[in-house]
């Protein structure tokens, strides 16, 4: 954790390059088109939004890029590599995550425990030696506990380590995996609806946090997201889909404002 | 009049011997949420291992003053059991290396087929959820017991009459005492497996599994091996209860048959009873729920249980008192989880945290994190 020391303000060399993006993505269920030549382009360290009504296609892409789903036409390029043929939890170990609209955490499981479930290569989870050589894993399991604690730091979920995920708001639960996400390595974070289901005002917290996760520890993030004017001010790129097509893209400020994207909403 | 220290010792190895067994269902089940309803069949795994294989192996040994080839004496004693096992057990008596070595060999043998068995359990364990998963491990175990009850080879020539296990502890004179001490360390090394099985990270990740198996496949989890590793662990744990249970001459007796060791009241549901009064996944609740039970059922119920139920107007009810009294343990313990499940839901002490560090450890480390963070704001502002 060395690197947040002092060094917050600093920009890491590659912030602002694209980290992933989509080229002419094809998606058709049947005789429905539901991508139709898709592109849009996620900047490294920055929270880009995709916008638009229900059935637009959001989804969809979303599913495209999580590896949920693979296009017949087009590619995905992440860090460089093609990954358009690559299963979701190889995708995973590249850094790209996607949380799901309704969390799923391990509920009698504290937070702390949560997000530490969440680590690679524990040495204690051979349950044939873990309760007999404790030696063995004692020194990673401490690692990366300060590793946890800090992460839970950064979310601030941190005052809520040793409660039940039982115990938490929808919220803080979406913050929860938020860490477990970083834990596992990621810095693309894909979010479908993270605003769903939760108070306005938490939303502001929640986003306040996701700005932060993004300028502090660079982290990349797609936000899908219905109530626009809920969020705008919190992302720095936006695109607008409707009908399986990008109808609009660029400042948040003028998407919103783009009159196709008004009419999209408003079904003309 | 009842004999104190006799009392002491039977209440002692049952509930030594409960405990186990618990434990191992709390692994399978507690732990990692496998319903495991033919939990019987692993601890009579142990049973099995005890009047057969370690009787055969001292039938070998003891050959010659038999009169017969030691093949011959390793056929013998199951075909011929009460006969030859008397000779058998007057022989052991006087042979404590022998008799030592037996023990060993049993919990050795015990726990590697428990495991074996568990494992094989496992593959529907992988592929069954819940009710399906439930009924499949219950007829399992049934099938097992009707076939191990007709095998003449491993339970006899008389169903009924079973085995006579032979004396492993006659040796030290006070064969009651003895194995009433042994089984009682047996349940202490237990205690002290569970609890650091709990928190580690092998713990922490069984209840991870069992909370949400989605989300643990989500962080790169194998379900499939984490099923797999529970059924083992815990059924070899179950068996090594059953070489226990064959171990104490107060609960076994001195002899067993397939219908004690697969009993599916003794050794599946009072096992998850105690589970579910002491806590799923919460080794202390199981500790305290299997003594303070254990202690009641073998002290006053089953001594004073016919004046109890004399004492009460069960008649009144259309109850016979005669039945009600021998069934008085079973009203009383299911009285009682209806009690815990109303009050206490989670169990007397619910599940507790996997402390693989220890919780002022943990606390120090949070502190830490803190002040780091404190420190990096203020590098931010300057």
């Amino acid at each position: 954790m060395s690197e947040s020391i002092g060094t917050l303000r600093l920009q890491r060399k590659g912030d602002g390059e694209y980290v992933l993006w989509t080229e002419n993505v094809v998606k058709r269920f049947g005789g429905i088109i539901a991508l139709n030549k898709v592109n849009i382009k996620l900047r490294k360290g920055k929270i880009t939004l995709l916008i638009g009504p229900n059935g637009s296609g959001k989804t969809t892409l979303v599913n495209v890029i999580s590896g949920f789903l693979t296009p017949e036409e087009g590619k995905v390029i992440y860090k460089g590599k093609d990954i358009t043929r690559l299963p979701p939890h190889d995708r995973v170990k590249m850094g790209l995550v996607r949380t799901f609209q309704i969390p799923k955490p391990f509920q009698n499981l504290t937070v702390l425990e949560n997000v530490m479930v969440a680590a690679e290569g524990n040495p204690g989870e051979n349950p044939y030696i873990a309760a007999i050589f404790r030696g063995k894993w004692k020194k990673f399991e401490r690692e990366q506990v300060e590793k946890a604690f800090n992460i839970l730091k950064w979310v601030g979920l941190v005052h809520k380590w040793d409660s039940k995920a039982s115990d938490l708001s929808g919220g803080q639960l979406k913050l929860l995996e938020i860490a477990r996400a970083i834990m596992k390595g990621a810095d693309t974070i894909i979010m479908d609806e993270p605003a769903a289901g939760i108070n306005p005002v938490l939303v502001h917290d929640l986003f306040d946090r996701i700005v932060k996760l993004s300028r502090e520890r660079h982290v990349t993030f797609l936000i899908i997201e219905h109530r626009i004017g809920l969020v705008g001010k919190y992302v720095d790129y936006a695109y607008a889909m409707n009908m399986g097509e990008v109808i609009s893209e660029g400042e948040p400020e003028k998407v919103f404002n783009d009159p196709k994207v008004l009419e999209s909403y408003l079904g003309g | 009049m009842v004999n104190v220290v006799s009392l002491a010792e039977i209440i002692i190895s049952f509930i030594a011997i409960y405990y186990i067994l618990t434990v191992a269902l709390n692994i399978k089940a507690g732990m990692t949420g496998i319903p495991d309803f033919g939990h019987a069949m692993f601890f009579a795994i142990g049973g099995i291992v005890v009047a057969n294989f370690a009787a055969r192996i001292a039938a070998a040994f003891v050959a010659s003053q038999l009169g017969v080839s030691p093949g011959e004496a390793m056929q013998l004693v199951i075909a011929e059991n009460t006969a030859i096992m008397v000779k058998i057990n007057e022989a052991l008596a006087t042979k404590p290396l022998l008799s030592i070595m037996l023990i060993i060999f049993s919990i050795v043998v015990a726990l590697l087929l428990g495991g074996l068995l568990g494992w094989i359990a496992s593959y529907p364990a992988l592929r069954l959820r819940g009710d399906y998963l439930a009924i499949m491990l219950l007829t399992a175990s049934e099938g097992l017991r009707i076939f191990v009850m007709y095998t003449k080879s491993i339970m006899g020539s008389t169903p009924t009459v079973g085995l006579t296990t032979p004396a492993l502890f006659a040796f030290t004179g006070d064969a009651g005492l003895w194995s009433t001490v042994f089984v009682a360390s047996l349940a202490v090394i237990v205690y002290l497996f569970a609890e650091r099985f709990h928190n580690s990270p092998s713990g922490r990740l069984f209840r991870a599994v069992r909370d949400d198996e989605d989300s643990a496949e989500a962080v790169g989890k194998n379900i499939a091996k984490v099923r797999r590793d529970a059924m083992i662990i815990g059924s070899a744990i179950a068996a090594l209860a059953g070489v226990a249970y064959s171990f104490s001459t107060w609960i076994a007796g001195s002899s067993i048959a397939a219908q004690s060791i697969f009993d599916r009241v003794l050794w599946t549901f009072w096992p998850w009873a105690l589970m579910i009064l002491g806590g799923m996944s919460s080794n202390r609740g199981i500790t305290l729920a299997t003594i303070v039970v254990g202690a009641l059922i073998v002290g006053p119920i089953r001594i004073y249980k016919n004046q109890i139920a004399a004492a009460l107007p069960v008649d009144k009810l259309g109850f016979d008192p005669g039945n009600f009294a021998s069934a008085l343990e079973f009203t009383l313990v299911a009285l009682l989880i209806l009690l815990v499940l109303l009050f206490r839901p989670k169990g007397v002490i619910p599940e507790p945290p996997s402390y693989t560090l220890k919780p002022n450890e943990l606390k120090e480390l949070v502190k830490e994190a803190g002040e780091q963070l404190e420190l990096s704001e203020e590098g931010q502002q300057s």
